[in-house]
């Protein structure tokens, strides 16, 4: 097992390294450079401090090159500084960390909670009234964008009910509030964002869940509990459970890099002060050391969320196990 | 002589499928005698199964639908008998082993917590040391040595033979009058497969179980049985005296059965 882990991690790094220079590529292709959008903002700067600009970060080198010179830096954990502030990107990066973590967190939370007892609920209760009105919840979940959610529920419930404040993470006057007020504050920001990250989630999940479910309850060891006289709960919960959760592991574990890299739309649409919002603006500013430094740790993150969730089912699947 | 544990009437069973209806089970009517062995014999596919799981109150779980019919045990008829009823009558008066050890055991739960499971859902109030002390006869009326270790693992640690003894000792564990045993012995190797069925028949005598076994094979269904049933394509197409049958087949499909 240690060995294998070893193994898998060494890898990654191949993997890592090639995620890296696709990002780069694509980066550098794409129209817009990263002093003409500083331009945009500020007509008064000249073309003699442009191309100081570019000496500076190196833009004036061939694309290999450049890509070399911000390996070598990576290499020591220097990614480098925003072109935008100065500010280093890793420390931008890092401030964001939090916020998306609490926010993605909740989610998942929010969406296992929904969505195994309701994936359960209606694999057992199949094509009953139940099932049958949550399949078409799901598909509309499923199939709504989640802008649109976002926009609808801000109008709803920010503009004209005016329960939930729509933007951001706390209020203006967030320090000066008592623990409790606090608390409610950045719950309330919280709610909107919350749901409609889980949405989606929870359509798949659910969904999943059922199948898995259903499948389940045709295995012969489900005949053999039943034979041994247990009632329909006891089947469910001493017998199917088990086997229908084991795959969950997997796709928690997959989820593990959305958990910190945040999602563009949702952060962007409530100007939640998240990976993902910063990432929409790196991008829209082609602020390089930002955005690069955002792909590495999705990259690095997404496969460690793959070797946690083999470690975890091992753990879990006895059949694995004992391999 | 004996009374009539079992009267099957006229039942008949079917699958839907989205492509077709499958009428695997057809106007079957047979009963079984208290203490006797009866084996139903036929092909793959000839509906054996299906008639053994509608005994044990599975044909729902598995898809089918009992079309109509009785099953009367003691007299009840079991298709007509609430859940909560039949459950107190399953695994405790009622029990039966399966065609596939591999499949019917739990691939998650420990070995031990199936077994003691099959006590305790009929003993809800038992204490700890009874469950142990039960669990532990069982296992010794199935011969299974090692039972410590086979307590602590998990299925796929264990042989074909070890599994089939454990579902034997699962359903011997509250004393039944009758055992069902659909193909006891595939999937196990040919040296394991005879030690089986001596340890279900020995079982049979010194339990006094009435046993209904299902095979395809001729030589076992002669071997074993006091009393048997040949089914073809849902039907029972000759029953009666084992001897009997053997001696002088009535039917065209029985003989070809026996004469190859
Ligand atoms: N769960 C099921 N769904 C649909 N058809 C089935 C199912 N189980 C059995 N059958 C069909 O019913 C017939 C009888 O099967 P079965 O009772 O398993 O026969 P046997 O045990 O004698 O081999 C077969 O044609 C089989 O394909
Ligand atoms: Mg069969």
């Amino acid at each position: 097992m240690f060995q294998y882990l070893i193994k898998r991690l060494l890898y990654s790094i191949p993997i890592i390294i090639g995620i890296t220079v696709i990002t780069f590529a694509v980066m550098y292709f794409t129209p817009g450079k990263p002093v003409d959008t500083m331009m945009d903002f500020n007509p008064n700067i000249t073309s003699e401090a442009k191309d100081r600009l570019v000496k500076l970060y190196g833009l004036d080198k061939p694309v290999h090159e450049q890509y070399w010179n911000w390996f070598k830096r990576v290499i020591v954990l220097d990614f480098g500084n925003s072109f935008k502030d100065g500010r280093p990107a890793s420390e931008k990066i890092i401030e964001r960390i939090p916020a998306t973590i609490l926010l993605n967190i909740l989610s998942i939370i929010l969406m296992l909670i929904v969505a195994v007892p309701v994936g359960i609920y209606s694999a057992v209760r199949k094509y009953s009234l139940f099932d049958r009105i949550l399949t078409v919840i799901v598909f509309i979940c499923f199939s709504a964008p989640v802008f649109w959610v976002a926009l609808m529920l801000m109008i709803v419930f920010g503009l004209w009910l005016g329960w939930l404040p729509i933007s951001g993470l706390t209020s203006f006057d967030f320090n000066e509030l008592s623990f409790f007020a606090k608390t409610w504050d950045l719950a309330s920001h919280l709610i909107l964002p919350v749901i409609v990250s889980t949405l989606g989630s929870f359509a798949v999940l659910s969904r999943y869940i059922r199948s898995g479910m259903l499948d389940v309850l045709k295995q012969d060891y489900i005949k053999t509990a039943y034979s041994k006289g247990l009632s329909e709960r006891q089947v469910i919960f001493n017998h199917a459970l088990k086997n229908a959760l084991l795959p969950l592991i997997t796709i928690i574990g997959l989820s593990i890099p959305g958990l910190i890299g945040g999602s563009f739309i949702i952060e962007t649409v409530f100007s939640y002060p998240g990976m993902g919002r910063l990432g929409f603006d790196a991008i829209m500013a082609r602020d390089y050391p930002v955005i690069m430094g955002i792909g590495v740790i999705s990259a690095f993150l997404t496969l460690l969320g793959n070797i946690v969730a083999d470690i975890l089912y091992a753990v879990a699947d006895p059949r694995i196990r004992y391999r | 002589m004996s009374e009539k544990i079992l009267e099957i009437k006229n039942l008949s069973i079917e699958y839907k499928t989205s492509s077709a209806t499958v009428e695997a089970v057809k106007n079957v009517s047979f009963d079984v005698k208290k203490g006797e062995t009866f084996v139903i014999v036929g092909r793959s596919g000839s509906g054996k199964s299906t008639l053994a799981c509608a005994l044990m109150d599975l044909t729902e779980i598995d898809g089918g639908k009992i079309k109509s019919g009785n099953i009367f045990y003691r007299g009840k008829d079991l298709l007509k008998m609430p859940f909560e009823e039949k459950r107190v009558l399953k695994g405790a008066k009622i029990s039966m082993i399966f065609q596939d050890p591999q499949s019917y055991l739990n691939p998650v739960v420990k070995v031990g917590k199936q077994i003691s499971e099959s006590f305790t859902v009929h003993n809800p109030q038992a204490s700890k040391d009874e469950i142990k002390k039960r669990v532990s006869e069982a296992l010794k009326k199935v011969k299974l040595d090692d039972t410590e270790r086979i307590f602590n693992s998990y299925p796929h640690q264990l042989s074909g033979g070890q599994k089939q003894r454990i579902l034997i000792s699962m359903a011997i564990m509250n004393n039944p009058e009758i055992l069902i045993a659909d193909e006891p012995t595939t999937g196990l190797d040919a040296s394991i497969q005879k030690q089986i069925l001596d340890l279900i028949s020995e079982l049979k005598n010194t339990l006094g179980l009435t046993l209904i076994m299902i095979t395809h094979n001729m030589r076992i269904a002669r071997k074993y049985s006091d009393t048997m049933a040949v089914m073809h394509n849902g039907e029972i197409v000759e029953s009666g005296n084992t001897e009997g049958i053997f001696r002088n087949p009535k039917d065209e499909y029985t003989k070809l059965l026996i004469n190859n």
